[in-house]
C-alpha cells in the first residue's frame, strides 16, 4: 500500500492523548503532526500536507466542530473526530458538520487504526475512482461498492470475499438501503423458502456478513440491527 | 479605627447635648437672679411693710390724732381713703354717723353728725400725695378761734394750714357743716369773713415756725380765705437726703447686680446658641447642625408656649405684687410670701428657657433650612399640596385612559373621578372586609346625610329643595350599587384567574385595576404565578446542571482512561519478557472492564436523570428478544447453557425504544447466564393478559440467593458478594432503569435458587 508514509494531523488538548496516538499510528507507519487545539489544526494544515485529521471535539481557543467546519469549507481531507461524548446526538452533529467518522473515547487502539487505514484507503484510493466513470451495475453505500456483474463487494476499494447467500442477502438490503426488513422477508427473498423460526438463520448470516465488512461487529456501521423490527444496510 | 471615631463622635455629641444644657441652665438662673433682685427690691424700696401708721391721743382738752399713709399712686390712695373712711367712723366713739369729704382742692374734713365736731384730717397736694397730717378737733372747748394743720411733704415743704375764725362762727358754721355741704362752699364761705378778726395768719405762722425759717404763703384756694404757709423744712430736707442716699447706697449694689446678671444671661445665651449651632458630624459622617429634641417640637407649639408663659409672667407678677401689698396690711405670713416668691422665680426661669430656646430653635432651622419641615403649618400644607395633586394626577391619568378608549364625555370624566377616589380609598393594604366596610360607610354616610337634608326640607316646606336631595339621595344609593356590581365582576374575575392559574394556563384578560377592593388579592395571585414560573424555571435549571454534570465527569472518566488504554497498547507492542508481556495483559483486560464500567455508569446515570434520548415506536417484543438471542447466540453456546423460550406466535407489539430495550434483554440474558448453576436450563417466556405483556427470565442460581430482591436491584449489587466475577455490577440497575424510561416496569422475584425478573409492558392493540 503507498498510504503508509501519508501524514496524519492529531489534535486533541490532552497531550499523552496526543502522543499515544501519534506513536500508535507511527508504529504502522504514518507520518504524524501534532496539534494541542482548533487553531494550531488549522495552522498546522495550512503549512503541511496532511491527508487525515484526528480532531478532539472539546479543546481551547476552537473546538473540535468549529475547526471540523471551516476544513471543510475549503480540504476534502478525511476528518475523524474522536470524542468523549458518546451521545447519537453528538455523533449526528460531529458527522452532520462534515467529519467523517465519529470514534468514541475511550477507543480501541485496534479499532482506531482500522478506522484510520480503511479512511485513508477510500480518500487515497476511491478519490480517484469517483471521478472517474462509475461502475456499471454498481450499488455504492458509503465504502461499500456491490458489483453485481462481477458478484463482487468491495470494501473500501478492497475485495470481501462473501458466499453466495451472503452476497444475495447484501445485494437485497443495498439495493435498497435504509429500508428495514424483517428476518421473514429477508428469508424468503433469499433462500425462497416459507419463512417459519428463521431469525437464528439470518441472524447468523448477518454476523458473519458483519465480521467481513465492518471495524468494530459490536458497533456496526453499516449492516444495522432494528430492534423488534428487522435489519438494514445503514444509508450513507 | 471606625468604631473609635465613632464613639469619639458619640460622646463628641453627648458633650455638646451637656453644654447646651449648661448654658441654658446659667442664662435661665441669671436671668431668674436679675428678675429676682429686682423684684425684692421694688417690693421693699416702694411699698414699706408698715403703710398706714395711726396715732391718736386724748388729752383733756383736744384730741390728737395721727394718720400717715404713704402712697405713690392717687388710685391707691383713693383705696385708702375710702379704707380710711370706716377707719374714722367707727373710732368716733360711739358715733354712728358722720361723713368724710374730700373737696376739690384736697382737704379732708370728717364730720361727725352726732357730736358736731369736724376733722381736718389732711390734705392731698397737687402731686396727689397725701401726707402726714395733723388734725386738731374743732369744739367749744378750743378758745382760739383757729385751727391748723400742717402738712408734710416728702418734696421738701411743710405746709401749714390754718382757718381763722371766732367760735361763733364755727359755732355757727358747725351747723351748715352739719349739713353736710362741701367743705369749700360751707366752711370757707363762713370763715373768710371772721378771718380777720383772729389776726393776721402771718403771726400765727410766726409762732409757731422757728424764726431761721422763711416761708412763703398763698391763698387755699382762689377765693379762699384759707391759707398755706409753706416753708422748707430744714430738718426735714437732710432726712430726705440722707434717705436717699441710703436708697442710693442700698441701690447701687443692687443694680449693678441686676446689670452684671442680665449680661451673664446675656452672654449664656450667644454661648448656648453658638454652642447649639455648632456644625457636628452625624451618622454619615457629615458635618451639620443638631436638632435638640425642643427643636424638632413644631414651631407653632413652642411659639404659643412662649407666648403663653411669657403673659402668665405679667400677670403673676402683678398679682404677687397687688397681694403682697394688700395682703402685707392684713399680716399675711412671711412663709406664704416666700412661697409666692418661689413659684414665681420657678415660673421665671421655666419661661425664659423656653423663650432662649425658641431663639435657638428659629436660628438653628434657619440654619438648617428646616422651618417646612419642623413647622406643623407648613407641612400640613405640604401634605394638603401633595394630597390634592395626587389626587389630580390620579384622575388626570384615570381620564387620560379613558380618553385613549373614546371621548371623553361628562360622565366619563365623573367615573374618573370617582376611580381615583376609590384608588386613593384601596391603595393601602388591608383586609377586604374592611376596605368594603370603609366604602359602605361612606355612600351610606353620604346617603344619609343627603336622607336627613331631604327631610328637614319638608319638614320647612321647601319640596323643591327636598326633590333635589331625594334625587341625590338616590343617585348615591344607585352609585353604591354601582360599586358592589362592579366589585362582584372583579371576584368573577379573579375566580377566572385562579381558575386558569390551578389548570396551570396563562390566565389572559381578567385585569383588576387598582380601584378595585380586589386589587391586593390579584397582585398576590400574580405573583403566585410569577413564583410558580420561577421554581418551574429553576427546576429545569437544576435539571439542565445535573445532566451536565453526568457529561462532564463522564468525560473527565473517559480522558485518562483514554490515555491507559492506548499506552497499554502500545506497550503491549513493544518486546517484552513473558512476565511483562501477562501483566500488560491483565492492565489491558481490567482497563478494558473499567471502559465498560464508566460506559455503564454514564448509561444508568442518564436514564436516572430522566434526560435520555428515547425513541420510541411500535415493535414486535417476541421478534426482539429472537433478535437478541440471535445476537447473542456465541455467548449462549460459549456458556453451555440451554435457553427455552415460550414466546406466543402472534406478534406482541408495544411502544418501547428498541436499542434500549435490546439492552434491557441482553443484560438480563447475560446476567442469566452468568449466574446458572451449570447444566440447568434458562427460561423466556412471554405472557398476555389484561392489555400488558409480561416477559419473564427465570434461571437457577449458581450461589445462594441471600438477598432480597430490593437489594440485587441496587447499583453495584452482585449475585456473588466477593464480586470475583465479571460485571460492573450494574446490569439490573440498567434494566431497571431503562425499562421505566421505555415506559415499563421491572420486577426481580427470588424463590428459593429460583432467580426471576419480569419486564411488563403495555400492549399496544
Amino acid at each position: 500500500m503507498d498510504n503508509t508514509n501519508a501524514a496524519i494531523l492529531v489534535a486533541d488538548d490532552d497531550r499523552e492523548i496526543t502522543a499515544g496516538i501519534a506513536r500508535l499510528l507511527e508504529l504502522e507507519g504514518y507520518r504524524v503532526i501534532k496539534a494541542y487545539d482548533g487553531l494550531q489544526a488549522l495552522e498546522a494544515l495550512t503549512e503541511n500536507k496532511i491527508q487525515l485529521i484526528i480532531m478532539d471535539v472539546m479543546m481551547p481557543k476552537m473546538d473540535g466542530l468549529s475547526a471540523t467546519m471551516r476544513i471543510r469549507q475549503e480540504q476534502n481531507i478525511p476528518i475523524m473526530i474522536l470524542s468523549a461524548k458518546t451521545e447519537d446526538t453528538d455523533k449526528v452533529l460531529g458527522l452532520s458538520m462534515g467529519a467523517d467518522d465519529y470514534i468514541s473515547k475511550p477507543y480501541s487502539p485496534a479499532e482506531l487504526v482500522a478506522r484510520v487505514r480503511s479512511q485513508l484507503r477510500r480518500y487515497l484510493r476511491l478519490g480517484d475512482v469517483n471521478s472517474s466513470q462509475a461502475v456499471k451495475d454498481a450499488v455504492t453505500v458509503g465504502g461499500l461498492t456491490l458489483n453485481i456483474g462481477e458478484k463482487q463487494l468491495y470494501l473500501d476499494g478492497e475485495p470481501v470475499r462473501l458466499t453466495a447467500t451472503e452476497f444475495k442477502i447484501m445485494r437485497l438490503l443495498m439495493e435498497n438501503a435504509g429500508r428495514v426488513y424483517p428476518a421473514e422477508e429477508i428469508y424468503e427473498k433469499v433462500w425462497n423458502e416459507e419463512a417459519f423460526a428463521v431469525e437464528n438463520t439470518v441472524m447468523v448470516h448477518i454476523r458473519r456478513i458483519r465480521e467481513k465488512i465492518e471495524i468494530n461487529p459490536k458497533e456496526p456501521k453499516y449492516l444495522k440491527v432494528v430492534w423488534g423490527i428487522g435489519y438494514k444496510i445503514e444509508k450513507l | 479605627m471606625d468604631i473609635k471615631s465613632k464613639s469619639s463622635e458619640k460622646s463628641k455629641n453627648r458633650l455638646n447635648g451637656f453644654m447646651r444644657l449648661f448654658w441654658l441652665v446659667i442664662a435661665c438662673a441669671a436671668v431668674c437672679y436679675a428678675f429676682f433682685t429686682a423684684y425684692i427690691t421694688y417690693e421693699r424700696g416702694f411699698y414699706p411693710e408698715t403703710l398706714i401708721e395711726a396715732d391718736y391721743t386724748k388729752s383733756s382738752d383736744y384730741e390728737h390724732r395721727t394718720v400717715s399713709a404713704y402712697s405713690r399712686s392717687i388710685d391707691r390712695l383713693a383705696d385708702f381713703i375710702r379704707d380710711f373712711n370706716s377707719y374714722c367712723y367707727l373710732s368716733a366713739e360711739g358715733s354712728d354717723s358722720g361723713s368724710l369729704t374730700h373737696s376739690e382742692d384736697g382737704i379732708l374734713i370728717h364730720s361727725d353728725s352726732e357730736s358736731g365736731d369736724i376733722w381736718f384730717l389732711g390734705a392731698v397736694g397737687d402731686d396727689g400725695i397725701y401726707r402726714r397730717t395733723y388734725t386738731k378737733k374743732i369744739s367749744e372747748d378750743v378758745t382760739d378761734y383757729y385751727f391748723y394743720s400742717s402738712v408734710t411733704s416728702y418734696d421738701g415743704t411743710l405746709t401749714f394750714v390754718y382757718c381763722n375764725a371766732p367760735k361763733s362762727v364755727f359755732e355757727n358754721g358747725s351747723s351748715i357743716v352739719r349739713n353736710n355741704d362741701t367743705f369749700s362752699d360751707s366752711v370757707t364761705g363762713n370763715i373768710a369773713s371772721n378771718y380777720y378778726l383772729a389776726g393776721e395768719p402771718t403771726t400765727l405762722v410766726y409762732d409757731c415756725l422757728p424764726d431761721s425759717v422763711s416761708y412763703t404763703m398763698s391763698k387755699f384756694g382762689a377765693d379762699s380765705d384759707c391759707y398755706f404757709a409753706a416753708a422748707p423744712k430744714t430738718q426735714f430736707v437732710e432726712n430726705a437726703q440722707a434717705a436717699w442716699t441710703a436708697e442710693r447706697q442700698r441701690l447701687i449694689p443692687i443694680i449693678v447686680t441686676i446689670g452684671c446678671c442680665i449680661l451673664a444671661a446675656l452672654m449664656s445665651l450667644i454661648c448656648f446658641c453658638v454652642v447649639s449651632l455648632k456644625k457636628l458630624p452625624d451618622e454619615n459622617g457629615e458635618m451639620s447642625v443638631r436638632l435638640s429634641f425642643f427643636s424638632r417640637i413644631p414651631l407653632e407649639i413652642t411659639l404659643a408656649l412662649s407666648v403663653i408663659l411669657s403673659v402668665q409672667l405679667t400677670v403673676l407678677t402683678y398679682d404677687m405684687r397687688w397681694t403682697s401689698w394688700v395682703n402685707g396690711t392684713e399680716a399675711i405670713t412671711r412663709l406664704s410670701v416666700n412661697i409666692h416668691r418661689a413659684a414665681m422665680v420657678g415660673w421665671v426661669f421655666v419661661t425664659f428657657a423656653f423663650c432662649f430656646s425658641l431663639i435657638v430653635q428659629i436660628l438653628s432651622l434657619i440654619e438648617t433650612k428646616g422651618f417646612v419641615a419642623n413647622s406643623f403649618i407648613c407641612r400640613f400644607t405640604a401634605w394638603v399640596i401633595r394630597t390634592v395633586k395626587g389626587f389630580a394626577a390620579k384622575i388626570k391619568e384615570a381620564n387620560s385612559t379613558r380618553k385613549k378608549r373614546g371621548k371623553l364625555t361628562p360622565i366619563e370624566f365623573v367615573k374618573g373621578i370617582g376611580q381615583a377616589f376609590r384608588e386613593k380609598i384601596f391603595r393601602k393594604r388591608i383586609p377586604i372586609e374592611k376596605k368594603m366596610l370603609k366604602m359602605t360607610l361612606i355612600w351610606l354616610g353620604a346617603e344619609v346625610v343627603c336622607g336627613l337634608i331631604c327631610l328637614l326640607c319638608l319638614l320647612d316646606s321647601a319640596e323643591e329643595i327636598a326633590v333635589v336631595f331625594f334625587i341625590i339621595c338616590f343617585a348615591f344609593f344607585g352609585m353604591y350599587m354601582a360599586f358592589l356590581y362592579s366589585t362582584y365582576r372583579d371576584i368573577g374575575k379573579l375566580a377566572a384567574r385562579i381558575e386558569a392559574v390551578s389548570k396551570g394556563e396563562k390566565p389572559d384578560g381578567n385585569e383588576i385595576y387598582p380601584d378595585s377592593p380586589l386589587y391586593h388579592i390579584y397582585l398576590d395571585l400574580e405573583n403566585i404565578d410569577e413564583g410558580m414560573k420561577k421554581s418551574i424555571e429553576e427546576q429545569v435549571k437544576s435539571e439542565r446542571m445535573k445532566i451536565e454534570l453526568v457529561t462532564n465527569v463522564s468525560h473527565d472518566l473517559k480522558t485518562p482512561l483514554t490515555s491507559i488504554i492506548s499506552y497499554v497498547d502500545l506497550l503491549s507492542k513493544t518486546e517484552l519478557s513473558d512476565e511483562a508481556a501477562d501483566y500488560v495483559k491483565v492492565i489491558s483486560a481490567k482497563a478494558e472492564r473499567l471502559k465498560n464500567i464508566v460506559s455503564d455508569l454514564f448509561d444508568i446515570a442518564k436514564a436516572n436523570s430522566g434526560n435520555s434520548n428515547v425513541e420510541l415506536e411500535n415493535l414486535d417484543l417476541c421478534k426482539l428478544i429472537v433478535q437478541t438471542l440471535a445476537d447473542m447466540d456465541d455467548r449462549v453456546n460459549a456458556s453451555g447453557m440451554t435457553i427455552k423460550t415460550k414466546l406466543p406466535s402472534a406478534p406482541v407489539i408495544i411502544r418501547s425504544d428498541g436499542k434500549k430495550l435490546y439492552r434491557v434483554f441482553q443484560n438480563l440474558i447475560d446476567n442469566a447466564l452468568k449466574y446458572s448453576l451449570k447444566g440447568t436450563r434458562i427460561f423466556i417466556e412471554a405472557e398476555i393478559s389484561d392489555g400488558l405483556v409480561k416477559t419473564s427470565v427465570k434461571n437457577t442460581s449458581a450461589y445462594e440467593l441471600d438477598f432480597t430482591a430490593d437489594e440485587i436491584k441496587e447499583r453495584f449489587t452482585r449475585g456473588d458478594k466477593s464480586r470475583s466475577t465479571e460485571g460492573s455490577g450494574l446490569g439490573l440497575s440498567i434494566a431497571e432503569s431503562f425499562t421505566a424510561v421505555c415506559g415499563g416496569s421491572f420486577n426481580v422475584v427470588i424463590d428459593g435458587d429460583q432467580f426471576r425478573t419480569e419486564v411488563v409492558f403495555p400492549t399496544v392493540i
